[in-house]
């Protein structure tokens, strides 16, 4: 008895000791949100423009391929501007049923006769606002998953601003901004696609362009600038990706990025592969050939991307090919740092009014359970203790929501142990001695807080799996918090009870 | 030391009155939020003008948040701006409500809108209580949290909702799970009434006090529910009413402890934490009441109903059972 008892005590310690370490100091362990700490203040704009362009560029390419289906002849289809194509040389005798087309297929688009066989074919003004606004919205969608992705919790992601294309980000802390920066912007826009020509060091040296075919810039392994002249039509792009992942190339012990492809990409992959092998396929990131390896055989739907990466690089990239591309590039406009959302002034009274509302509840156990109270104190003390080392344990950020769910905890542990002690009180007012009174007591109570503290916790998983934001941080503080009420409450309170009457033979009563 | 003898309230007798009360602090609450046009969102939720202010010297953030708060701008949110000397204030606040800005139609009124806000706020601050102010700038920010948070949000809630009733439901009974589940949606919406009742705003961190809300009803019906369950194995006898009566009057020393413990804790935030933790600590308040309340009030006769209706007991029940019976087991 005496033996495991000791043990039990220097367990405890050991506990207790590694949470002081963990916690030391808290300044530097505990991670602060934004509404506690503050954090930084960006301002980006969204190039909208971009969007507008590749709307532009795709919508000749798929309207000069149905024409071409529906054997509608015409000379070319040039791009004049953003949203403005011209139709040269249009067979005018089958104008009704391009009309037709028009108005099912693009009725964002006018068609209007330019004189001389020309028709243009602009976006309206209309749509192509709505086309901006989708953008901007978008942007803001993946700029969250990119965050996410980066452990960021609960920034602050909104419009900014009357044009209509900026966008704040507030990000919580000052760790690694650059790095934060560099992956809000990354535009990640992945291609892979067949290699006509190339590379070349000249695009001079490149067969002429038609409209089918570009020239893409690609560094080359003696460090200068190529060209290859590859297909305009991406055979897979960024949308195919299912997953992506950093990892090494055995054969040249160097960091790549891993992707693999869902079903309808993957099928799409094989044919392309399949029906080119022995070609060469470039992989295409924002516009630049990283590599352009030769298709050996099919390939279903597991890839690589090889570059000159560093292992940093490589896990940023694998993070922005998960969270998906920017529909247009972003350009930072303004950085500042913040002050907590909360106000310093309501920290600081918050904080205040909580040690006081804390030492009041404490001192008030300790007033009416006299000596067993001083477990309850220790028990909710070193829960606190087990929340906070488990916070900077994992580096979760605390911020008001999860102090909520601080506050819950405390409130069932301040439960489970009145639960406790009303139990014992009661089991001895039937006349059993004390010592049978706690056993008998500890053990009626065990399946009430574990089913109380069971339950919240099943919902603080849910919220945690399906939540974002404030609605995880308050899980997660829950979940620490229930994991360790349930201990405290239960293993610590009763080893002191042990331990103070491990002493004595025969206890006659119990202060409490 | 022992806070109350024991107690043979006979809780179920009052079933009615509870329900009464409880339908009377939800219509009142419903007639409320009709009357002011739905609940109040915050700047959370909604468009917002922003404004930074550059003052002579070092502003205090309280002195501000004092000025705009007598503007009426109760969840406007107060940041330092920037590199501590260059003495900025970050003040972003709600739009302005359609008809101060004089009903002006579509973007024009947005402007004006932000302009009227913003000006109103410089005027304040040029007042001079916060210090001499040197320049500043406005802009529209646009709400926190989109559609796709709320909705992923409401979800997670509901699924939560959920897994608590069949983790209730499993570990004592269906109809249990049935009792906290409706107890608890009740306690929501009684204090989503409070919450319009006593003019207070909708915010991130007032949802996070609601789900500590139903996190503590929880807790609390499932002491209850507990003793029920144990009861019922030591009293085979008695008819269920009369075991959620002696289960309520066991547990009411530990109920009332616990609540006065806990109300005392948060009852310090309402009372010291300040102007803008005030929403969130009203609402741990109430529902630290609502929560025990609803317990005793909703959960237990929920269960002893929806018995007397499978079971036809209801009517023998209340006849059988004159008094409650002694605690003393």
């Amino acid at each position: 008895m005496a033996r495991r008892l000791r043990l039990k005590g220097v367990l405890l310690l050991l506990l207790v000791a590694g949470l002081v370490y963990v916690v030391n100091p808290p300044r530097d362990t505990l991670v602060l949100g934004l509404d506690l700490q503050g954090g930084i203040h960006l301002v980006m704009r969204v190039h909208t423009e971009d969007a507008v362009r590749v709307l532009t560029d795709e919508t000749a390419e798929q309207f000069a391929e149905n024409l071409d289906n529906q054997e509608i002849d015409f000379a070319d289809i040039e791009t004049e501007g953003l949203g403005q194509l011209t139709i040269l040389n249009l067979d005018e005798s089958r104008l009704r049923e391009v009309r037709d087309t028009v108005a099912f297929s693009w009725p964002g688009w006018d068609l209007r006769s330019a004189g001389g066989g020309d028709w243009s074919f602009n976006l309206r003004p209309s749509e192509e606002i709505v086309v901006r606004e989708q953008t901007v919205t978008q942007a803001m969608e993946t700029i969250r998953r990119r965050v996410d992705e980066l452990g960021v919790a609960e920034p602050v992601i909104t419009t900014h601003g009357n044009t209509g294309d900026q966008i704040l980000v507030q990000l919580p802390g000052y760790e690694d901004v650059a790095r934060a920066k560099e992956i809000i912007q990354a535009t990640a826009q992945l291609e892979l696609r067949l290699v006509q020509a190339g590379p070349a060091l000249d695009e001079a040296a490149l067969p002429p362009l038609n409209s089918s075919v570009e020239n893409i810039p690609t560094e080359l392994p003696t460090g200068a600038i190529g060209y290859y002249q590859v297909n305009r039509v991406a055979a897979i792009t960024g949308r195919d990706l299912r997953n992506a992942r950093q990892a090494i190339d055995f054969q040249t012990n160097t960091p790549n990025v891993e992707f693999s492809l869902h079903a309808e990409g993957a099928s799409r992959f094989r044919d392309f592969t399949g029906a080119n092998v022995g070609r060469q396929m470039a992989i295409v990131l924002d516009d630049l050939a990283v590599s352009a390896p030769v298709i050996q055989s099919p390939i279903y739907d597991q890839g690589q991307i090889t570059g000159n990466f560093t292992v940093d690089e490589a896990v940023d990239l694998a993070l922005v090919l998960r969270a998906g591309a920017l529909p247009a590039s972003l350009e930072y406009q303004e950085e500042r740092t913040v002050g907590p959302s909360l106000g310093a002034d309501s920290i600081r009274s918050g904080v205040t009014a909580s040690l006081a509302g804390l030492a009041g509840v404490l001192l008030f156990i300790i007033f009416y359970y006299r000596l067993s109270g001083m477990n309850a104190v220790v028990a909710l003390l070193l829960n606190l203790l087990i929340l906070v080392g488990a916070m900077a344990y994992f580096a979760a950020t605390l911020t008001l929501p999860g102090i909520a769910g601080v506050i819950l905890t405390i409130g069932m542990g301040v439960d489970a142990n009145v639960l406790i002690f009303e139990r014992i009180k009661e089991e001895m007012r039937t006349g059993k001695p004390p010592r049978t009174a706690i056993s008998v007591g500890f053990s009626r109570v065990f399946w009430t807080i574990v089913d109380a503290n069971m339950t919240s916790l099943v919902a603080a998983a849910i919220l945690f799996q399906f939540g974002t934001g404030p609605v995880q941080g308050f899980a997660v503080t829950l979940s620490i918090g229930l994991v360790s009420n349930v201990f405290t409450a239960m293993f610590v309170s009763r080893y002191i009870f042990d331990l103070v009457l491990s002493g004595r033979r025969q206890v006659a009563a119990l202060s409490i | 030391m022992d806070i109350l003898g024991d107690t043979r309230i006979d809780w179920i007798k009052y079933r009615w009155w509870f329900a009464g009360i409880s339908l009377a602090l939800l219509v009142a609450g419903v007639f409320d939020v009709i009357r002011k046009d739905g609940l109040r969102y915050g700047i959370d939720f909604s468009e917002g003008t922003m404004v930074v202010a550059k003052f002579a010297e070092a502003p205090e953030i309280d002195e501000v948040r004092a000025v705009v708060n007598d503007l009426g701008y109760g969840s406007a949110v107060i940041q330092s701006y920037d590199r501590p000397e260059m003495n900025q204030v970050m003040i972003r606040v709600e739009k302005a409500a359609e008809d101060e800005t004089g009903g002006a139609a579509g973007q024009q009124s947005t402007e004006a809108g932000i302009d009227e806000t913003a000006n109103r706020i410089l005027a304040a601050l040029r007042g001079g209580a916060a210090g001499e102010l040197v320049s500043s700038s406005t802009e529209i920010v646009g709400p926190v949290v989109g559609e796709e948070l709320r909705r992923r949000a409401r979800n997670a809630t509901l699924m939560a909702l959920f897994a608590m009733l069949i983790y209730i439901g499993f570990r004592f009974e269906p109809v249990y799970g049935v009792g906290a589940t409706v107890a608890v949606i009740h306690d929501v919406l009684v204090t989503l009434a409070l919450v319009s009742l006593f003019n207070y705003e909708i915010s991130l961190n007032v949802i996070a006090a609601f789900m500590t809300l139903v996190g503590y009803s929880v807790n609390d019906t499932i002491v209850i529910f507990d003793r029920v369950r144990e009861n019922r194995h030591i009293h085979r006898r008695l008819d269920l009413g009369a075991i959620v009566n002696l289960s309520i009057n066991q547990t009411l020393r530990r109920t009332v402890l616990t609540s006065g413990l806990t109300l005392l804790a948060v009852g310090a935030l309402l009372t010291w934490g300040g102007e803008v933790l005030r929403a969130f600590s009203f609402v741990l308040v109430a529902g630290v009441f609502v929560g025990t309340y609803s317990s005793i009030a909703i959960a237990s006769p929920i269960v002893l109903w929806w018995r007397s209706v499978r079971g036809g007991t209801a009517a023998t029940a209340e006849q059988q059972r004159p008094q409650a019976p002694p605690v003393r087991v």
